[in-house]
């Protein structure tokens, strides 16, 4: 074998090691890559799918309704129709009686100087300004692990505490501390806004992903993160019903496109069809099916095109 | 073929479950072409999988499906290094003299090594490069390449013979080149 020939295959054996390699990450790779996928391809469903769908929907929002107004800050994840039933019964005496117990409670209520400061949830330690009067988390609760598909960011929330010493008012027992000047935190860049946007939306924190997304769009309007960001927060602004809002995030994906074209386009159809824009809508769908004629997608997009 | 035939009836579970079949094989696939630190792993891998998944239709049950998906994820990484611009940053990064002073180390060996076979990916037509990441990578069979691209098994042979030869050329090309993996172990 000549010496070129040994070169060769010490080349082919690296190109070999390539397609070997195995990280730890590789599952969140792939779950993650499968479930933007899966979510860019809105398959036809049969009727009954659509008619449970729906049923489930409705008790969904109806429970985010109620929700929203007893826990503002959270989320709750879909449940079956007969326990939203249920649930949404038992709410409505719930906050009729909660209310009342929750005055009876609160009034007059002082806060209490030995309560541990409550970790903000990212939004909340984000959204917090620096002179406030109470004390900004010194370290906000990093964010849980999303379930299955959306990786762990660490350190990757932005904290607020200024950069100052600040006195901090406890309890009346405890003397005034002094908590420590704090150098300024670097601010997250876009991959990392982009993390915990996703992390909120596999949460089910709807709101805030949106707030991250647009955060996000704000801080690094010209990043790659950015621009995939507008068509979850989209999709998202959709299920908030916020479809002339929804409709600008995909135009602005659509006007410098990419892989999520197809996704972005579904989504600029639906928000069409919800403000009640019909011939744009059909336009919109009919170059779904021109551009991804062998796409399941295509399928509901001729369903669509036969209504 | 019947979890196919699920999705293109519209089930996204199966689609789910399909891609989650076939991705470890994409990922292979993608990170042989791109190699194993690539920043746009994740980018290919992706883009491969949705064309997989939009090519659905076209789909016979001529070859596995799994081969299918390697297949159309191959050419999208392809695409993907013909598009990238991280290599020509590495090659205008390194100047002769630095690549000399840098090889000693085996991050900047691989870089080389890594650019030298992304360039060779460029020379070669996408049906050779297709052979050779299926044949290398992925290691399979020439009769399984064969089926997978449905042609003949000697010009599948013959695919490969292309590949090694421009390699070979490239690497007779290119002194640097060969000096760094002669060091290598």
């Amino acid at each position: 074998m000549s010496d070129s020939d040994e070169l060769v295959d010490k080349l082919l054996a690296h190109l070999e090691e390539s397609g070997r390699t195995e990280l730890p990450e590789d599952s969140f790779l792939i779950a993650r890559a499968v479930s933007h996928v899966v979510d860019q391809a809105p398959l036809a469903t049969s009727e009954a799918q659509t008619d449970g769908r729906l049923i489930s929907e409705t008790v969904t929002r109806v429970m985010q309704h109620l929700d929203a107004e007893t826990h503002p800050e959270e989320e709750r994840p879909q449940a079956p129709a007969w326990i939203g039933y249920a649930a949404a019964a038992f709410a409505l005496v719930v906050i009729a009686g909660g209310s009342a117990a929750a005055l009876l409670l609160t009034a007059d209520r002082e806060p209490r100087g030995d309560e541990t400061p409550q970790q903000a949830a990212p939004q909340e330690a984000h959204e917090a300004t620096p002179h406030e009067a109470t004390p900004a988390p010194q370290q906000a609760t990093p964010p849980q692990p999303a379930p299955q598909e959306e990786p762990v960011v660490e350190a990757s929330v932005p904290e607020v505490a200024a950069p100052r010493v600040r006195r901090v008012r406890r309890a009346p027992e405890q003397a005034t501390v002094e908590v420590p000047a704090q150098e300024p935190v670097p601010q997250p860049t876009a991959d990392e806004l982009l993390s915990i946007g996703n992390q909120a939306r596999g949460r089910g924190r709807l709101d805030d992903a949106i707030a991250h997304y647009r955060d996000l769009q704000t801080r690094h309007g010209a990043s790659r993160a950015a621009h995939v960001s507008r068509v979850s927060a989209g999709r998202l602004l959709l299920r908030r019903g916020n479809a002339s809002e929804a409709l600008r995030q995909f135009n602005t994906y659509l006007a410098r496109g990419g892989a999520l074209t197809q996704a972005a386009l579904v989504g600029k159809a639906t928000a069409l069809e919800q403000l009640g824009r019909e011939s744009e809508e059909r336009d919109t769908w009919r170059e779904i099916r021109r551009r991804f004629p062998d796409a399941p997608v295509a399928v509901r997009a001729a369903r669509e095109l036969a209504q | 073929m019947p979890l196919v035939r699920r999705v293109l009836d519209g089930d996204r579970e199966a689609l789910d479950a399909l891609l989650k079949k076939v991705a470890p094989a994409v990922l292979r696939a993608t990170r042989s072409v791109l190699g194993a630190d690539h920043p746009d792993v994740e980018d290919a891998l992706q883009e491969g999988l949705l064309r997989f998944a939009n090519s659905l239709g076209r789909y016979q049950a001529k070859s596995t499906v799994l081969h299918y998906a390697v297949r159309i994820a191959t050419h999208a990484a392809i695409d993907a290094v013909r598009k990238s611009e991280q290599r020509h940053r590495i090659r205008d990064a390194l100047s002769k003299e630095q690549q000399s002073q840098m090889s000693t180390t085996s991050t900047a060996r691989a870089l080389v090594v890594q650019e030298a076979l992304s360039r060779l990916l460029e020379e070669l037509s996408a049906v050779q490069s297709e052979a050779l990441i299926m044949k290398v990578a992925l290691g399979y069979s020439v009769d399984e390449i064969a089926a997978a691209t449905e042609v003949p098994r000697n010009t599948v042979r013959s695919r490969l013979g292309h590949a090694r030869r421009v390699l070979r050329e490239r690497i007779e090309r290119d002194t640097e080149l060969a000096r760094i993996l002669r060091d290598m172990q």
